[in-house]
């Protein structure tokens, strides 16, 4: 019964090969590699338009050595968007609805922020731990306390986009299942069902772009503090 | 300006008409005497066409570029273009007449690098011909997607033709 509303989460195999290699892999045969000319094709030039505003927008608020991490936190954006919104394409796979892929992009990218600060600025690094003004008999349990909630922070990270994007496929796949289902009986309500399937159609869209933000952005904010 | 028509007859093959002094140099730094008229085309030097040994880095290598096809204007003799003349080995595959086809198979290469070769040059046809256009449009994008949702539609089909009979989903 309720099985089939979670089969797609599950990675289908095919002589063994299984589709999240070609969903990884194909968002890059949607971005030309940009070549030389002065004016691109049309494709290219959106690419670069978008890119520039992207790194923009990332690398404002951190400094010059946060700078080297551009091309890193770029690509991941891109990517994450690119992987979310082809998501929403029929029979298409998302990889970042599993977990495993959320956390092993959320976790080594938080660890290699906090120990470069470790690395060039321990103590700053280590005093965030503390807030400021703490009565000295509680500073034990408030160092306890704030070191679970970095690495709540960084598990939260990888489960908000591995939510986020399961919770829109299910509830896509839930509406459209129930307007269907309506069709032949009341077909009035069924209607009704699909507006509200555009609709929510048009929120994924979103939450798609959004989300593939949202986590770059957290982590260019770990590495504002820490660099 | 009598120096630039020397080397117009001696150009390599992918350039024909783009005058070249040397195979090292960018068309319009070339040295000559009395080059006055040409200190304007210094821009150029970032075309990467008129670098002979540019090298791309690019997992699919673009084709050299060839200039503005021209328009055939004459007639092709017995009803074959150009491209469907010559020896087999050497024509593309929309070149193939249905009957050769099998021949034609025999002596493409199957090795990985052939393979590869000819993934890359299907791969640069196609952006050639829908993407590196002056006024492309969405369905270079678009045939890309539909293809992507047939494949994993295919890829998948073994687990989804078993919700053909199911009865609550």
């Amino acid at each position: 019964m309720n099985l089939s509303f979670f089969d797609q989460f599950s990675s289908p195999n095919l002589f063994g090969i299984p589709l999240i290699l070609l969903s990884l892999l194909f968002p890059a045969l949607l971005f030309p590699s940009p070549n030389n000319r002065w004016i691109n094709n049309r494709l290219s030039t959106i690419q670069t338009w978008l890119l520039h505003l992207i790194t923009k927008q990332l690398m404002v608020p951190l400094n010059k050595n946060g700078h080297k991490w551009a091309m890193m936190f770029t690509s991941l954006m891109i990517m994450l968007l690119t992987i979310n919104l082809l998501g929403l394409l029929p029979y298409t796979f998302t990889p970042t609805t599993q977990l495993s892929m959320n956390m092993a992009l959320a976790f080594p990218l938080w660890l290699a922020t906090l120990l470069t600060g470790l690395r060039n600025q321990p103590s700053a690094s280590l005093a965030h731990l503390l807030p400021e003004g703490t009565p000295t008999p509680l500073i034990p349990a408030l160092i306890l306390i704030e070191t679970t909630s970095l690495l709540i922070r960084r598990l939260a990270l990888g489960v908000r986009l591995t939510a986020n994007l399961t919770a829109g496929h299910l509830l896509i796949q839930l509406i459209s299942t129930a307007s269907i289902a309506l069709v032949p009986t009341l077909p009035a309500v069924s209607i009704l069902t699909m507006i509200i399937l555009l609709l929510l159609t048009i929120l994924e869209v979103a939450v798609a772009m959004v989300q593939a933000y949202v986590f770059v952005l957290l982590l260019s904010l770990d590495l504002q503090e820490n660099i | 300006m009598a120096g630039v028509t020397g080397p117009l007859l001696n150009a390599r093959r992918d350039a024909p008409f783009l005058p070249r002094a040397s195979q090292r140099q960018p068309i319009c730094l070339s040295r000559g005497s009395g080059r006055s008229a040409r200190a304007g085309a210094v821009g150029l030097e970032w075309f990467p066409e008129l670098r002979p040994n540019y090298q791309a880095l690019s997992a699919f290598a673009e084709r050299p570029f060839q200039g503005e096809p021209g328009v055939a204007t004459k007639t092709p003799e017995g009803n074959f273009s150009e491209g469907q003349r010559g020896p087999l080995a050497e024509r593309r595959l929309m070149d193939v007449r249905l009957g050769e086809l099998p021949t034609w198979l025999a002596t493409r290469d199957f090795s990985p690098r052939g393979l590869l070769g000819g993934v890359q040059k299907a791969w640069n046809s196609y952006c050639n011909k829908y993407i590196n256009v002056k006024k492309g449009g969405a369905a270079g994008v678009s045939m890309l997607l539909a293809g992507y949702c047939i494949l994993s539609y295919g890829w998948s089909y073994q687990h989804i033709k078993c919700n053909r009979w199911r009865k609550y989903h």
